[in-house]
Order: structure tokens, then sequence, then C-alpha cells
């Protein structure tokens, strides 16, 4: 039953990330990317970190994907997306087949997964929190920096374009 | 299969009430909205279908209906078709993980009054879906293919990424105090302790503003500022799916009132009354009264802000949130941070 349920949502991933890369209205392949966010945040759940899902659908779907509709609702772009050229295309099919090829190779020759079970603390916001505070604190403040330095950044640059 | 019907009939059996309660508290706010307003503006308000008005909600649901079903030539038909239920559907959603009662005890079984009583990350799956409802705002207004609609949708995106920090950060002092995501610990943590609004005043004044942004009511109600963009982001919608939008707006009213009375208003609970005392079915029945009862005067307290305070201009809005929230929620948190590692408050569960 469960697996299922797997499949089903899995499924529904897949066809919205098919949909951000063909559908030609930038909108509607935002919107796709969202749904691909929300069924991948329940795949987490499926799996036993709920937690994880809901933050992938508050995060990625809540809060980026709506910055992501809301600038191309802002610029405008949302009728139609650039002409791209008989050239262009043949190469991004041309990459992308040589790297499901490659990407297929490294799993196919990827040693059998060993399955153990796991405890079922594991994955719990409890466990989560008591690793963030206790051994990835420093990494996890350093990642924050970074960003914080990137947004400062980037206001910069957009009032120099401004003014 | 017995098993599975023991979980399935009476979650059932609670969904069909919850939904019908809340559709019908749907309907009446309507009409309480029209009542009070009335009131305040010293008219008379609805009074003509039924007794006192109060048949008004069948009279507009049949208007609804029966109204023509009008989609634009420019709009984008799939996305336009499927906006209302997008802004509907998460209002209805969230009410599975609120408690809104203590339990009923039937032949010997007794059977908690929330629809997923399992649900210990409840305040983060409220969080999830709440977080995606604005996507009803965005896409009615984006595929309307009008210039109002859009600014609508880009006004309601903006409001609701910036306000959502606001609320999110003075939930947490909430979930730290209480030690749980779930909603019950965190109505049982108020049980014979002092609500949170009392403890936490902050961090309810920064989630009350919020939380007006969120529902998009006045003075918060740019997305659909009639006096600026002529309805917003359902400028173009008609019949049945402009009652969506407008069901969704006063479910969404339910939803954060009954957000208010859990975190921060006890929940079920009322000051030196202990519901198990009333026997085993009444006690729950009291406490869902009680609840509902707290709720009807948050929704009374949405309405009575509406027709008071004006719309805030758009840059007013922004600078509320990210320069008076934001910095008010951090201080909070920090606070109450301090006071709990400190000096020892808190609930441990």
């Amino acid at each position: 039953m469960m697996l299922w349920i797997f499949f089903a949502v899995a499924f529904v991933a897949f066809l919205g990330a098919l949909g951000l890369v063909f559908h030609s209205n930038p909108m509607v392949a935002g919107l796709c990317m969202a749904v691909a966010m929300v069924a991948q945040g329940c795949l987490y759940m499926l799996l036993h970190v709920p937690f994880l899902g809901f933050f992938q659908i508050i995060i990625y779907a809540g809060a980026v994907m709506v910055m992501a509709v809301f600038i191309i609702m802002a610029h405008g772009m949302a009728e139609q997306g650039q002409e791209v050229s008989l050239t262009q295309t043949v190469a991004t099919y041309v990459a992308a087949v040589l790297f499901l090829v490659q990407a297929l190779r490294a799993v196919w020759n990827a040693a059998p997964p060993a399955f153990t079970e796991v405890d079922r603390a594991f994955g719990s916001l409890q466990q989560f929190g008591n690793l963030l505070v206790e051994h990835y604190a420093v990494p996890f403040e350093l990642a924050s920096l970074v960003l914080l330095t990137a947004m400062v950044g980037a206001v910069v640059m957009a009032r120099r374009i401004w003014e | 299969m017995n098993a599975w019907l023991a979980i399935l009939l009476p979650a059932a059996i609670k969904i069909v009430v919850i939904l019908a309660i809340v559709l019908t508290g749907v309907a009446y706010t309507t009409l309480a909205e029209r009542k009070v307003s009335a009131w305040m503006q010293d008219r008379k308000g609805p009074n003509r279908v039924g007794p006192f008005g109060l048949l008004q909600p069948v009279a507009d649901g049949m208007k609804f209906f029966f109204k023509e079903d009008i989609t634009p030539r420019q709009a984008y038909k799939p996305v336009y078709l499927l906006a209302p239920l997008c802004t509907l559907v998460p209002a209805l959603v969230t009410f599975s993980v609120i408690p809104f009662g203590t339990e009923i005890t039937v032949a010997g079984k007794s059977y908690p009054l929330w629809i997923a009583p399992g649900m210990d990350l409840g305040l983060l799956f409220l969080l999830s879906i709440s977080s995606l409802a604005i996507y009803g705002i965005i896409l009615g207004g984006w595929s309307s293919g009008n210039k109002y609609s859009i600014f609508g949708a880009l006004r309601g995106a903006s409001q609701v990424v910036s306000y959502e920090l606001g609320v999110g950060l003075s939930l947490l002092t909430v979930v730290i105090w209480s030690g749980s995501f779930g909603l019950q610990d965190i109505v049982n943590a108020q049980k014979g302790h002092p609500w949170f609004f009392l403890t936490h005043f902050l961090g309810f004044i920064v989630f009350l503003v919020a939380i007006f942004a969120e529902t998009n009511r006045l003075p918060f109600d740019l997305p659909e500022g009639e006096s600026e963009i002529v309805g917003g982001y359902h400028t173009e919608y008609s019949g049945l799916r402009f009652a969506m939008f407008f069901m969704g707006e006063y479910a969404n009213m339910i939803t954060a009132s009954a957000l208010l009375v859990t975190l921060f208003f006890g929940g079920w609970n009322l000051p030196f009354v202990d519901w198990a005392k009333f026997g085993p079915i009444w006690g729950g029945v009291l406490s869902a009264a009680v609840f509902f009862t707290k709720i009807a005067f948050f929704l009374f307290f949405f309405i009575w802000v509406r027709w008071t305070l004006p719309r805030f201009r758009y840059d007013q809005l922004m600078n509320i949130g990210w320069k008076r929230l934001f910095p008010l929620a951090l201080a909070n948190l920090l606070l109450m941070t301090t006071l709990m590692v400190f000096f020892g408050f808190g609930v441990k569960q």
C-alpha cells in the first residue's frame, strides 16, 4: 500500500520536473517546479522524515518558488520565453542525453546497496536539532554568513543599477 | 479490514462534522461581517431574508450558483480554472491538525477531538499548508491576463513572503516554551498555567499583526484593494469561482482564529475548569463548545479591526513587515530563549 503511494507521488514529482523542462510558458514551468517540490516533500514524509518534508514544502514550494514566480511576473516574461535557435536546442538535447547516459552508468556500476535497519529515532526532529547544535553549529553559521554576504552584495549591485 | 475501519470511520465522521461546522461558520461570518459593519456605521444591515436576515447566506449562495461563470478571452484557461481551488483547499485542510476539544469516550473507547491525533508535527504541517495558500492569489492574478489582477498577485506574493517571517519567528518561542510542535501539546502546556498571550505577549502581538497580513484582511488587504486596483487578483472572476475565493478568505480567517486560540488563548482550556469532571461525553462536547466560542470572538475581532482601521499604503506595509515586526520578533526570540535557558522558564514535557 505504502509502496504504491510512494510510486504515485514519485510519478507526480517526475511529471512536475518534465513540465519544468519542457513547458514553453515560464510561469507554468515555475508552477510545475512547485508541484515537483511538494511531491518531493511528500516523498520525504513517506520515508519517515516528516519534518524534512515539511521544511521542503515551506522553504522551496512556499518561499523560493513564490519568489521565482514573483520575478517571472514582475519582469513580464509570463507570455513566452525567449526564442531559441535550432543549434541551441540540438546542443541542449545532446548534452542532456550524454548526462543521462553518464548518470545511468554511475548508478549501474555502483555497488549494490547494503540496506541496514536504522532505529526509529533516526531522522527525528530531536536528533536533527541535537546534531545541528552539537556537531554542525560552526559549518551552519558559516553557511549563513556566506548567504548573508551574497545577499548584501546583491543589494549593493541592484542599487548601483538603479542609480 | 476491521482495523482500517476502526481508524477510518471515526476520522471520516470527524472530517464531516468539522467541514460542516467550518463551512457553516464561513457562511455566517459573511453575514456577521455585514451585520457588524452595519452596526458600527449605524445602519440596519441585511434584515429582509428570513428572521433578522439569518437566511441571507443561503440567498447569497443561490445567487453565486446561478450567476454566469465568465472566462476572459485573454485568460490562461487551465490555471484560471484551478486557482480558486488553490485558495479554498489549503484553508480547509489545515483544520485536520487543530485540536478542537478534549476527547469523547463511547463504549470504553476514547476518541480525541481532532482529525489527525498522532500528528506530533502539527504546527509544521499547518505552516507548510498555509505557505501554499498564496498560490491561489498568484495563479488567479496572473492567469486572468489583466494588469490589475497581476498587480494584486504581485502584492500578495511579496506581502505573504514578508510576513511569513514574523509568523514563523513568533511561533518559535511558543514551540520552544512548550517543547513540542504538536498543537495538542501546546494546548496542554497552557492547562493550569497562564495562557501564552500573557507569557508571550510580544510574540502574540507580532503574530496577531502578521496573521492579518497573511489572511489579506484590512488593514493589509492590498492584494485586492478596491480603491486602487479594482478587485486585485479576483477582478475577472465571477459566479461560483469568485465564491470560492470569497469562501477561502473567510475559511482562512477561521483557521487564523483557531491558531490564535490554540497557540495563545489556551485552546479548549478554561481557567479552573477540568473537563474530565463533566463525564465522558459532555466534557468533550463542552470543551469543543468553548473552543468554537473563542474562535467566534476572534472572528468578531477580525471584523472589528476591518471596519475600524484604514488600509496601509504599500510602502508602509513593507516597512512594518521588515523594519518593525521582524526585529521585534527577533528581539522576542532572544528575550524568551534567555528567560528559558538562564531562568528556567518554560514547560518540561
